[in-house]
């Protein structure tokens, strides 16, 4: 059996069971382990597409997915800070049980159509075309051809990072408080000296 | 000229998406279905980076690329919900979230 | 060489809606807070805001002057709709034709009633976050905007996540919220609401991209109009009934229409006002150009299961929403039924292609629709404002002897109603009429009457709201008081309703032509 052939099933073996592990409420009950099982499965995936030419996905699978994303999950779990009695046993229910058997339909019909398609395709020859999957054709095509999406996808990033920090930040109660309109902020100014030193006393509270 | 064939890819990556799917579907914490649903974005990936490996097109790269980076804002943004959730319910499952009635 | 500066003024409302929320964020970082209490001379510095940020200054106030700032650049951006040119942007990702520039403006004009709506909220629950509220909303009508014109798969894609991911924010941002009696429940709700969006979001977005990925994989290409080549096959097959899947969770087709009314239920109601219209007509728009645009020919994959969707949910949403007392729920699912009628006129569509109206009917079904849901939720929001009873708050029983305390205010809500209900002479009678013509035409009787029939049913509900209403007793007599924006924005609402019940030619021409523009 060729080398590649005996690569990609032993990564791919790999990619599988760990993702397995971790929906296993078994081994991966705990989020920080799921954490690290994903990480290994990523790590597998990784090795998958250097296989398959794809250079810079390699490695952005790595820095980015396995190295900033998991690394988000893995900081939000400590934030958590759950107790291990604070995870609990699995049950079985019906809705498990549907929720498995439609995964099973989906993956049956996916089988069904790819089948058919795709095991007699041979893939193309790469010796002439070396540059496949290099940082450079990839970021000649995504800086021409997809320029737009790329301008694009930095906004996506700043909404995250703002509906991030809006989401997460403590302790807005007192920076909430309702803002009266103009006409009443200008009936009570004379009233604002005498309130301010109550209302700094009770909003240390907060 | 690589001797994997193309079916294997794309079963492979079959078989992770239904995987995230059973995750999503089944696990109860919060944090978990969310992981899953990673699995499942990886799943499109590795069925983006098949197809260009078979026909040599480089725009599942970029696809691929831009996949890798909607899929990090929405985990920061999912993520700070669930600390949001947390501090509010003391809570990562979803069998606690019964405010709103079906 | 590019054309950039064509380029650029093709693009130019999303490219405006984006530097609108960049001023916007240095807006809220620079401006003075608006009234100072004594002692504090000029504009907070940073040191003073992470003073003012560790202990509570007290009198530090803002004002909502970053809404009225957020309005004025959404209507610069529709004024800019009507001077961008229109064509092809380089690449022929995206196309701002007669159609991208009419959706453009429905999209705009929901997000400025919207942030009308929003005024009275913001300054009363978020005051300190007012900002990074009016700039994701902004941002979600980027990705709208854009989705609008996109004719390239990985376009779509990315507008589609810039659309959502904003909105499960802005779902949350109540989570700070508390009764009168200074319980957190209101808080917990929209936290709730926020998270259960944002489960269903992700997960549609990755079985969405699963679905993009084989199409990409079969086709080589990511241009919607390249789809048309692929020959059919149950890859296919299983590519199209995911791209179907995924966006059917994201516009509540059913069977995955169950954390609609959850999310409406939770989540601040100008939100709801908002992600209730144009996230579901910029999505069907998005799902009706990869199934018209590149999937035409092989309407067998797609057509009978969708058509199926289509009748399940009309018969859902109505039958769900008969036994709701819970206005904003009642609302949602009503929500749901509409949007199974919209996607009648998709496949009229696809069935008569340029000969038929049904693309034109689905165009005025959006406006219709725009216009009366998003009135009936600011009436809603009006009545939250004014104080009601907090046990009562969203539930139907708020809306009672509505006529004796404002009957401006019940007759707003009750043209909203008959819209709604497809009753003569509001728009959403016309709007219902000529989706069933349109299907009628195309063949699809047994559809239309099935259509008519559920209609029936939700005659029930939009008249019980109604007859509580006027007949109902009111628990105070008190006039209901609301801010002005938010009484221009429900007069907006009902005068459009009204207005284009009685004179709907005008849109139906320019519906007529964005259709004739994408259906060449």
């Amino acid at each position: 059996m060729p080398t590649e052939l005996l690569l990609f099933y032993a990564l791919g073996a790999g990619a599988v069971l760990s993702t397995a592990a971790m929906l296993l409420p078994t081994t991966g009950r705990s989020p920080i382990h799921a954490a690290l099982l994903l990480i290994v499965s990523f790590f597998f995936l990784a090795g998958l597409y250097a296989l398959l030419s794809a250079h810079l996905l390699s490695i952005l699978q790595i820095i980015v997915y396995a190295g900033a994303i998991m690394v988000l999950f893995t900081f939000v779990i400590m934030l958590l800070n759950l107790s291990p009695d604070e995870i609990r046993e699995p049950k079985i229910s019906y809705a498990k049980m549907l929720g498995g058997g439609v995964a099973l339909f989906v993956f049956g019909k996916l089988l069904n159509g790819i089948g058919l398609a795709a095991s007699a395709a041979k893939a193309v020859d790469l010796t002439q075309h070396d540059t496949f999957g290099t940082v450079k054709e990839v970021g000649h095509m995504m800086y021409s051809t997809f320029m737009v999406p790329f301008e694009l996808v930095s906004v996506l990033l700043l909404v995250a990072a703002v509906g991030a920090v809006v989401l997460a930040k403590k302790n807005l109660a007192y920076v909430d408080r309702p803002v009266p309109s103009p006409a009443e902020e200008f009936k009570t100014e004379g009233h604002a000296a005498g309130d301010g030193e109550a209302a700094a006393g009770h909003g240390g509270h907060h | 000229m690589t001797a994997i064939p193309l079916g294997h890819i794309l079963t492979l990556a079959a078989l992770l998406f239904s995987l995230g799917l059973v995750g999503v579907l089944t696990r109860r914490n919060v944090l978990i279905m969310l992981m899953s649903v990673e699995v499942m974005l990886n799943a499109v990936n590795l069925t983006l980076v098949g197809f260009s490996r078979y026909n040599a097109w480089t725009e599942g790269h970029v696809l691929a690329f831009f996949i890798i980076a909607v899929a990090a804002a929405e985990a920061a943004v999912g993520l700070a919900l669930v600390l949001s959730v947390f501090r509010l319910k003391q809570t990562t499952y979803i069998d606690d979230l019964r405010l709103l009635k079906r | 060489m590019i054309d950039w500066m064509g380029s650029l003024q093709i693009l130019a409302v999303p490219l405006l809606l984006t530097v609108s929320m960049l001023v916007l964020v240095f807006a809220d970082l620079l401006l003075p807070a608006a009234a100072q209490p004594k002692g504090n001379q000029g504009p907070l510095s940073f040191r003073d805001l992470r003073k003012a940020q560790a202990e509570p200054v007290p009198g530090v106030q803002r004002a909502d002057i970053l809404g009225w700032i957020a309005l004025v650049q959404l209507a610069l951006c529709l004024a800019a709709s009507f001077v961008a040119p229109q064509g092809v942007l380089p690449g022929g990702s995206y196309v701002h034709d007669a159609m991208a520039v009419l959706m453009e403006r429905v999209l705009l004009v929901a997000g400025i009633l919207a942030i009308l709506g929003a005024f009275g909220h913001v300054r009363q629950s978020f005051a300190r976050r007012q900002g990074e509220f009016y700039a994701l909303l902004q941002c979600s009508l980027v990705g709208m905007t854009l989705l609008a014109g996109t004719r390239d798969l990985l376009l779509l894609v990315v507008a589609f996540e810039l659309m959502g991911i904003p909105l499960y924010v802005l779902a949350t941002f109540a989570k700070t919220d508390k009764n009168a009696a200074g319980d957190a429940t209101p808080g917990r709700k929209s936290a709730e609401a926020g998270m259960k969006f944002y489960l269903v979001g992700a997960l549609s977005s990755a079985i969405t991209l699963y679905g993009v990925s084989l199409l990409y994989g079969l086709s080589g290409s990511t241009h919607i109009a390249d789809l048309a080549r692929i020959p059919s096959s149950p890859l296919l097959q299983v590519a199209s009934a995911l791209v179907v899947a995924g966006f059917g969770f994201k516009l509540g087709l059913a069977p995955f229409q169950f954390w609609i009314p959850d999310t409406y239920e939770g989540a601040p109601t100008p939100v709801v006002s908002f992600f209730s219209v144009a996230p579901k007509i910029a999505g069907l728009l998005a799902l009706t150009q990869i199934l018209l645009g590149g999937l035409l020919g092989h309407l067998q994959l797609w057509l009978p299961g969708l058509v199926g969707m289509s009748v399940v949910t009309m018969t859902a949403g109505n039958l769900l929403a008969l036994p709701q007392l819970h206005l904003k729920r009642l609302l949602a699912n009503s929500g749901v039924a509409q949007m199974g009628t919209m996607l009648i006129g998709v496949f009229a569509a696809a069935t008569l292609g340029a000969k038929g109206h049904g693309l034109s009917a689905l165009l005025f079904y959006f406006i219709a629709y725009l216009a009366a849901n998003t009135g009936l939720f600011l009436v809603i929001e009006t009545l939250a404002h004014d104080g009601s009873e907090p046990s009562e708050r969203d539930l139907i029983a708020s809306l009672s002897g509505l006529n004796r305390r404002s009957p401006g205010l019940a007759l707003a809500a009750l043209v909203c109603l008959l819209s709604l209900a497809g009753i003569p002479f509001a728009v959403g009678f016309w709007a219902k009429l000529y989706v069933f013509l349109a299907a009628w035409e195309a063949g699809y009787a047994w559809l239309v009457l099935v259509a008519v029939g559920v209609s029936v049913i939700g005659l029930f509900y939009y008249l019980r709201v109604a007859r509580s209403m006027y007949l109902g007793e009111p628990r105070v007599t008190t006039p209901v008081r609301s801010p002005l924006t938010l009484s221009v924005a429900v007069t907006a609402c009902a005068l459009a309703t009204a207005g284009l019940g009685l004179y709907p030619s005008v849109i139906v021409e320019a519906t007529r032509t964005a259709a004739a523009a994408w259906l060449h």
